[in-house]
């Protein structure tokens, strides 16, 4: 709990910390569950922090990814990433005792060598953004013909994008959609209407949707920035119309909402195949981001992962 | 006309692929009939090879990076330009490999995408290497080293412990195996096969051996290197341990990467993931530089039984 109010200043003072490792963030999307903080302090400075979410299900301690937050794990400030080896085995010196660890890594993290020494398993995932939204001339002429049509198809149906929606319109359309696909949402409206809230009251974030010209929405988006990343946290098309251009319009209309507010743009891509040719069709970049895992006793991994009790961060795709 | 042919001649015309690609090199590990190649090709023209090294174990096909190999996996022309090119040309070499059992190879360093692998169904999980880039700065190079490291190659200069270069393979392999002893190492190599890769180095120009001895010509660290163009890699090195305080290791390496700034452009020290060693490498100031390693068993619980050092694959 110290480290809990020292990391709260931390994080009101160091502009770099992701906005899913945010104090305010990580308390909105847990609400009211465990979650607790590791510090590393030189010169009685904080210059790392790995904040960690504890789950306890059937009697066993879940280290893993909270809803809605796509990448967690160590955070270290840029001009101390040198010292990142000492840095990572601290953290895991002072790590308390779970059966199971899962966590994507912020994307500066590119080695995690440390957590190899002491048994931990890792793989590589792919995100794709679009780096310097102030660009957009450079934005538009990266997109690819097929996007471009998909704007023309737009318009012609007399497509048009706007912004602050409320958040209850949002699930409900979630919902909707989700149905079509004979998919049930994953997430609880109070927990996203407060992760919301406390977005908005920040200036971090907002919901956009593309209507018709009846007042239909098409297509919706939750987003949310800090000083270097928009994030696309969730994304609804209704799959009946999915081909009408409406998903491409919000993109290009939310990422042209977010010049000036943020640097880059990341899509929170999959590794799914379809997906990454679609974000990939914005004219975005591939970046990599790491996952690493463990569990213990080893041979509950499995167990763990097929009974489903690690509601880690997903996007559901329409 | 036959896939091995037209490799070689991709290999010719693609100036920068690295040593452990060139057909000589996996007629030498490999022996020549231990290793294949599938092609992409459009229109005449090569745009990736897989070469691949396939071994029988228990009835089991294994594809695998042979011994003396960092890395192993998909090649692609230095035409293409593009990523998303790369990696459409990676998945169609993929889909032509041969069937197997067991797959588990490093990739490329310059591969970042693995992509084309995982929507195949191979796991993935990222190795480390310690580089030294840029030989020709040995000033730079000398000045990153540990404090540790520098005091360490003062006290082999005070000791007069001398630098030989081209040691003769019996010489080379007597001390390596001996040196492995004392820590209780055996040995995976045979002579012939040292011997094997030293001659066809030696005609290529490509490798040396190296050592440093004391001023009473006692052998105290040895070390094989190999080049191509771009880098050097450090095959083989092995230090006496009742030695090692001497500061003989550090004083090889430091003349090694002397010698090589004639022969190429950078030093990699096929790096470890053990932490020692990897403590050790990183101690000589290189850029840590990071590589995949791709498996893939097929049925799937194989992986758990080959020991190949994979446990820390994990699905995504």
């Amino acid at each position: 709990m110290k480290n809990k109010s020292i990391y709260k200043s931390f994080c009101q003072n160091c502009d770099e910390i992701p906005i899913f490792s945010q104090y305010w963030w990580l308390d909105s999307v847990l609400d009211g569950h465990e979650w607790d903080v590791l510090v590393y302090e030189m010169n009685n400075n904080i210059v790392a922090s790995m904040p960690y979410y504890i789950k306890k299900k059937l009697g066993l301690k879940l280290l893993i990814q909270p809803k809605f937050t796509q990448k967690l794990g160590p955070f270290i400030m840029s001009k101390y990433q040198n010292e990142y080896l000492k840095i990572l085995e601290y953290f895991l010196d002072n790590m308390p005792i779970f059966n199971f660890y899962s966590q994507n890594w912020n994307s500066n993290l590119i080695n995690w060598l440390p957590f190899y020494w002491r048994g931990y398993g890792q793989t590589t995932s792919y995100s794709s953004v679009i780096e310097n939204l102030d660009d957009h001339n450079l934005i538009v002429d990266n997109f690819k013909q097929n996007r471009k049509q998909d704007f023309t198809k737009a318009q012609r149906e007399k497509f048009f994008t706007v912004f602050d929606i409320d958040p209850l319109i949002f699930y409900n359309e979630h919902i909707k959609n989700l149905k079509i696909k004979n998919n049930k949402i994953f997430y609880n409206f109070d927990v996203f209407k407060k992760l919301h809230d406390n977005c908005v009251s920040r200036s971090q974030g907002t919901i956009a949707g593309t209507k018709d010209k009846y007042g239909n929405f098409h297509s919706l988006a939750f987003i949310v920035w800090d000083k270097n990343y928009g994030y696309l946290n969730q994304l609804t098309t209704n799959s009946t119309k999915i081909k009408n251009g409406s998903s491409s319009l919000l993109i290009k209309d939310i990422l042209f909402y977010l010049r000036g507010k943020t640097k880059n743009f990341d899509f929170e891509g999959s590794m799914s195949h379809g997906i990454y040719n679609f974000y990939r069709s914005f004219g975005s970049k591939s970046k990599q981001m790491m996952s690493i895992k463990k569990s213990n006793p080893s041979f509950l991994n499995k167990l763990i992962e097929i009974s489903g009790i690690t509601s880690k961060h997903k996007k559901n795709y329409e | 006309m036959n896939n091995k042919i037209l490799y070689d001649e991709f290999c010719k015309n693609n100036k920068d692929f690295l040593i452990f690609y060139q057909p000589w090199w996996l007629d030498t590990v490999c022996g020549p009939n231990n290793w294949d190649v599938v092609l992409c090709i459009k229109n005449k023209e090569i745009l990736g090879a897989f070469p691949y090294f396939f071994k029988k174990k228990f009835g089991l096909k294994l594809l695998i990076t042979p011994k003396f190999s960092q890395i192993m996996g998909p090649l692609v022309s230095e035409k293409i330009e593009t990523n998303t090119d790369k990696s459409k040309i990676i998945s169609e070499l993929i889909k032509m490999l041969p069937k197997f059992n067991y797959l588990s190879i490093n990739l490329n360093y310059t591969l970042n995408d693995w992509r084309p692998f995982y929507w195949k169904g191979y796991l993935q999980s990222t190795n480390y290497t310690c580089i030294i880039e840029n030989l020709c700065d040995e000033k730079k190079i000398f000045n990153n080293f540990s404090s540790t490291n520098k005091r360490m190659i003062k006290k082999a200069n005070l000791n007069e412990l001398r630098f030989n270069s081209d040691i003769t393979i019996e010489e080379f392999y007597k001390h390596y195996k001996f040196f492995l002893s004392k820590r209780k190492k055996v040995l995976f190599y045979s002579y012939n096969e040292i011997k094997n890769i030293f001659q066809n180095l030696k005609k290529k120009n490509q490798g040396c051996t190296f050592s440093v001895s004391d001023k009473n010509n006692n052998i105290l660290s040895i070390a094989l290197i190999i080049w191509d163009k771009k880098s050097s890699y450090m095959l083989l090195n092995s230090t006496d341990p009742a030695m090692k305080n001497t500061g003989c290791t550090q004083y090889l390496i430091s003349e090694i990467l002397l010698f090589l700034k004639e022969k190429t452009k950078s030093f990699n020290f096929e790096g470890s993931m053990n932490k020692e060693i990897f403590n050790f490498y990183n101690s000589f100031g290189g850029n840590i530089s990071s590589y995949y390693k791709i498996v893939k068993s097929d049925p799937f619980y194989l992986r758990h039984l080959i020991n190949d050092n994979n446990q820390n694959f994990i699905e995504i």
